[in-house]
């Protein structure tokens, strides 16, 4: 049996190197920031019984990721409509001063507006990559697809953003 | 831009994402490519910048709650162990007893010392599925309650 300090120990390590991106996942399904982090530290606590600890080189993002999604859609379901939804650009920019910079409001609205007219499956790898931080590999677990596939996907989907932002760019 | 370019956009991609291997072989004949190659070196430049444009800024850290809320779960947990452990320990014991007491004193019938062999063989079947189905269970289902 794993002693306590050590159990202590291996949970102070997951928080910490995952909290940011299992919160920005459980922002980006709920849009409502108390029921995200009451759904991460859900997520946290039973991942923490799931999850294999002695595969050290492995990215644990995955499982919490798909947790955190599940979770997120299963709130939404029960609960209905949300009281508080947060704007998309607070969603996407992971800032929550309402004081912010103009300019990267602007250039967040932007992009969040393109971000809609891309089809889901590239919508969906570009949130990952960008969004989520996440590793080709980590890709390749969540959506179930090989390396390869990853990235040519991230590709042609980034492609398609490329020349949208054109459309919208005014210049370097 | 050549065909040849195109056997290079993957790797382009892999290097701004920082996920090219520089060990590999093939790696330093994009670095030599790209020396020569102007279209190449844009592509590059143009992935950086939609990078820089998407980038997400800040970190949120966990508030004290979620340790305490760990911690919390742990302590109880090693509780309801003990708590099992205070229980059946006696409760083995004592059954044990019973049983030595009641087969060493051989007045009893053979009709009470049978039913109670065959209702002690009957509990531990039970207890050996149960052990079984559960270890079985936290060891297969990583993904349970998961749908992707
Ligand atoms: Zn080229």
């Amino acid at each position: 049996m794993k002693s306590k300090v050590k159990q202590n120990d291996i949970f102070n390590w997951l928080v910490k190197n995952y909290y940011d991106r299992v919160l920005r996942t459980a922002i980006y399904y709920l849009r409502n920031r108390s029921d995200a982090e009451d759904i991460t530290q859900d997520v946290f606590l039973k991942a923490f019984e799931k999850i294999d600890f002695s595969k050290t080189d492995e990215s644990k993002f995955p499982i919490l990721f798909i947790m955190a999604k599940n979770l997120s859609l299963n709130k939404i379901k029960s609960k209905g409509r949300q009281e508080e939804t947060l704007p998309d650009w607070e969603i996407l920019s992971n800032c929550y001063n309402p004081e912010s910079d103009f300019d990267k409001k602007q250039n967040i609205n932007e992009i969040n507006l393109i971000l809609k007219e891309l089809k889901d499956q590239d919508r969906e790898i570009i949130l990952l990559k960008h969004y989520q931080d996440c590793s080709y590999q980590e890709i390749s677990e969540i959506l179930n697809i090989p390396i390869g596939t990853v990235m040519s996907r991230l590709y042609s989907a980034r492609k398609k953003l490329q020349t949208m932002l054109k459309g919208v760019n005014y210049g370097e | 831009m050549e065909s040849k370019c195109d056997d290079f956009k993957l790797k382009i991609q892999g290097l701004a994402d920082g996920e090219l291997d520089l060990t590999d072989e093939s790696s330093s004949d994009l670095f030599l490519h790209l020396s020569s190659c102007r279209e190449c070196r844009e592509e590059y430049h143009s992935l950086m910048n939609v990078k820089n444009r998407i980038k997400i800024e800040g970190s949120k850290q966990p508030s004290k709650e979620l340790f305490i809320e760990f911690e919390k779960r742990r302590s109880s947990s090693v509780i309801r162990k003990i708590g099992y452990l205070l229980i059946l320990v006696p409760y083995i014991i004592i059954v044990g007893i019973g049983m030595y007491e009641l087969f060493r004193d051989g007045s009893e019938g053979l009709l009470i010392k049978s039913s109670f062999l065959a209702i002690i063989t009957g509990i531990i079947i039970l207890l050996i599925y149960t052990i079984k189905g559960r270890i079985k269970e936290s060891k297969n289902d990583k993904y349970k309650e998961i749908i992707r």
